[in-house]
């Protein structure tokens, strides 16, 4: 019965999509702390390298012909260990340059600078990284500018850091997982009612139970009133089927048992004519309350223009009073709609229109419109009318008003049996034109 | 006038015959939606009464086929479905009129009458020519106020060319609607009968045009 592929699985879309934004999330805050932390510990090992540079600084000492030394040994002895990752150059004044035993017998590019610490990276004579702290300087007594310059190997702290990105996406790893087993406890949590309203159905189609229990969340809630609503119709449309067969076998009984009490015998041809009669009308009554019954249920989403099947009926209507020469005008806005069967708007209309056409002098008039109260239907002519104390009996099942043609009472009870199942309500009245008119409100189905 | 009438149960078939004919209709009677069709396409009939519940062919579809060979015949249509809905279907497939089960006798030939009226243009039931006057609702004849007495053949030519008058109507085209199928009779019928009706009503009334047919005369 199911018509195309289902759409995805709301557990399916909830779990996945949290699980993509968790792993885009995760993966960023994890970049930007993996940096941050790069960076911290750099600046780190730069404020250690500028703290050797300044104390090359205190120690260097201006020599007699202008060039600048470090008088004393510098304490690190990775300074004379040859290629140590360690280093140190002085360049100036002039061109006169000085560099640690470590660097041996390369040498480190100075960049043009200015009195600040500078810091940067070079590659170094073992082709390692480092990072550079370089000041330009000036010593009272040396003939020029100075630039020194103490370079590190990266290597100190790399084993650090990657010790930290180890521990970061270990952490995160975990902190993902974590999150993604709760998202789908959650999921499959809040989506438990879903699952037992499958199981409740499964419930109402074997016929365990004959409706939905009231305990939905509000989400779902008015799927359930809705299914509800048809499950109590469809019980209750049945029930009134079977009792209008019953109701007809029942009332066929005592015509039948006439007829055949009279064939036994020397029929009398008007008795029979006369139960004959009654058995059709019986038929007709009850076959038209039961088709209205059937007709009824199934209302969700119908919509059908009220003007145009008032103009269809009265456009036939006006070929079979053509000898009346009848006028049937239709007032009705085209917005104006019925929601429910064509076919029992057709029956009210229709045996409403016929009913008037019959008893009209000259003119027949019907009218629609939607208000709060529902929709309102009104069919008037300029006949007779019918006296207020036959009001009453206008509707009763069956009763004839008068003999003016066949089937004039049946034609009103069909339509008071439809109104009464689509829950509205027949009032008649005095038409300004002169003669009856008949109402017919049927509210919105809730 | 003639009519055709189709209806597959055997006895409401039979009987309405026997009222039709009693109320001075020519019948003829097919029991199925086939032969009815055919029928109804191949022969001139004034009007038809269609069952709408028919084998072999339904109703509705008899109808549209009528109508879409453009047989416009008037049709009165029967059935058991009382709804709107069925009624709407069968007006919306070319019916001009519509009764349903059980209905009186009397009914259907009252219907006919009209809709055979009303189809030769007389927007009036009472048709008048002169002196004589058919009121088609009754089905009765009168002259000068009297009635007038005429066998069910006289009464069908009368009736038929007072509902065309003035026009010229052919031997053949009033043997047509005047007899059913099952007439093997030529026309020198017509002849003896157009006479007999003269000398009822008058013979000017009738003029016979020499080598066309018969024309009735209206009133100056």
């Amino acid at each position: 019965m199911r018509k195309g592929p289902r759409a995805t699985s709301l557990s399916v879309r909830l779990v996945a999509g949290a699980l993509v934004w968790l792993s885009v999330l995760l993966a960023l805050g994890g970049g930007v702390l993996a940096l941050a932390f790069r960076d911290a510990v750099q600046q780190e090992y730069a404020s250690r390298l500028d703290a050797v540079l300044l104390g090359m600084i205190a120690a260097a000492e201006v020599s007699p012909n202008g060039s600048v030394v470090p008088a004393r040994p510098l304490g690190d002895p990775r300074f004379d260990q040859i290629y140590s990752g360690l280093y140190w150059e002085v360049s100036g004044p002039g061109d006169k340059t000085i560099r640690s035993r470590s660097l041996w017998d390369s040498a480190l590019a100075p960049s043009p600078g200015g009195k600040e610490l500078q810091i940067r990276r070079l590659v170094g004579p073992k082709g390692e990284n480092l990072l550079v702290v370089e000041r330009d300087l000036e010593f009272p007594g040396a003939a020029g500018p100075v630039h020194m310059i103490v370079a590190g190997d990266l290597q100190e702290v790399s084993a650090g850091v990657r010790r930290f990105d180890r521990l970061l996406m270990t952490a995160l790893g975990l902190l993902g997982l974590g999150m993604a087993v709760a998202v789908v406890i959650q999921v499959r949590f809040g989506l438990r009612p879903l699952r037992a309203m499958a199981v409740d159905l499964r419930a109402v189609r074997n016929g365990d139970r004959p409706r939905l229990p009231d305990h939905y969340p509000r989400e779902v809630a008015p799927l359930a009133d809705a299914m509800n609503g048809v499950l109590d119709k469809d019980a209750e449309l049945i029930e009134r089927a079977r009792t209008h067969v019953g109701n007809l076998a029942h009332g066929l009984k005592t015509p039948l048992a006439v007829v055949a009490a009279e064939m036994s015998g020397k029929a009398d041809r008007d008795v029979v004519s006369e139960q004959i009669r009654i058995m059709g009308r019986l038929i007709e009554h009850h076959l038209g309350r039961a088709s209205a019954v059937a007709g009824a249920g199934r209302v969700l989403g119908l919509k059908t223009s009220v003007r145009e099947v008032a103009g269809a009926i009265t456009a036939v209507l006006s070929r079979v009073f053509s000898d009346r020469h009848l006028l049937f005008s239709v007032d009705i806005a085209e917005t104006v709609s019925f929601h429910g069967h064509r076919e029992d708007l057709e029956e009210i209309l229709g045996n409403l229109l016929e009913n008037a056409g019959k008893w009209a002098a000259s003119q027949v008039r019907v009218t629609a419109g939607e208000d709060a109260g529902g929709l309102r239907l009104s069919v008037e002519d300029d006949g007779p009318g019918i006296p207020p104390d036959a009001v009453a009996e206008a509707t009763r099942r069956g009763a004839r008003l008068d003999e003016k043609g066949p089937g004039w009472g049946l034609g009103l009870s069909i339509v008071a049996d439809l109104v009464e199942v689509n829950g509205g309500h027949l009032d008649f009245g005095r038409s300004d034109l002169g003669g009856l008119r008949v109402t017919v409100t049927l509210p919105r189905t809730a | 006038m003639r009519v055709l009438v189709v209806e597959d149960e055997p006895a409401l078939a039979l009987r309405l015959q026997q009222v039709l004919e009693a109320g001075g209709f020519a019948v003829d009677v097919a029991y199925d939606g086939e032969e009815g069709w055919y029928l109804g396409d191949v022969e001139p009939y004034d009007a038809a009464v269609l069952d709408l519940g028919l084998p072999k062919l339904d109703g509705v579809t008899v109808l549209q086929r009528w109508r879409d060979a453009k047989r416009t015949l008037p049709v009165l249509v029967l059935t058991a479905r009382g709804r709107w809905s069925a009624k709407m279907a069968a007006f919306n497939a070319g019916a001009d009129d519509y009764l349903t089960k059980p209905f009186e006798m009397e009914e259907v030939t009252y219907r006919l009458r009209a809709l055979i009226r009303r189809a030769a243009g007389h927007a009036q039931p009472e048709l008048a020519c002169g002196p004589l006057r058919l009121d088609t609702n009754a089905g009765r004849l009168t002259l000068d106020g009297a009635p007038v007495s005429l066998t069910a053949q006289e009464f069908r030519i009368l009736s038929y060319l007072m509902h065309h008058p003035g026009r010229t109507v052919s031997r053949t085209e009033l043997m047509e609607h005047v007899y059913d199928r099952n007439f093997d009779g030529d026309s020198n019928v017509l002849e003896v009968l157009v006479g007999r009706i003269r000398k009822k009503v008058g013979a000017e009334r009738i003029e016979t045009v020499r080598g066309q047919g018969y024309r009735l005369v209206e009133a100056e």
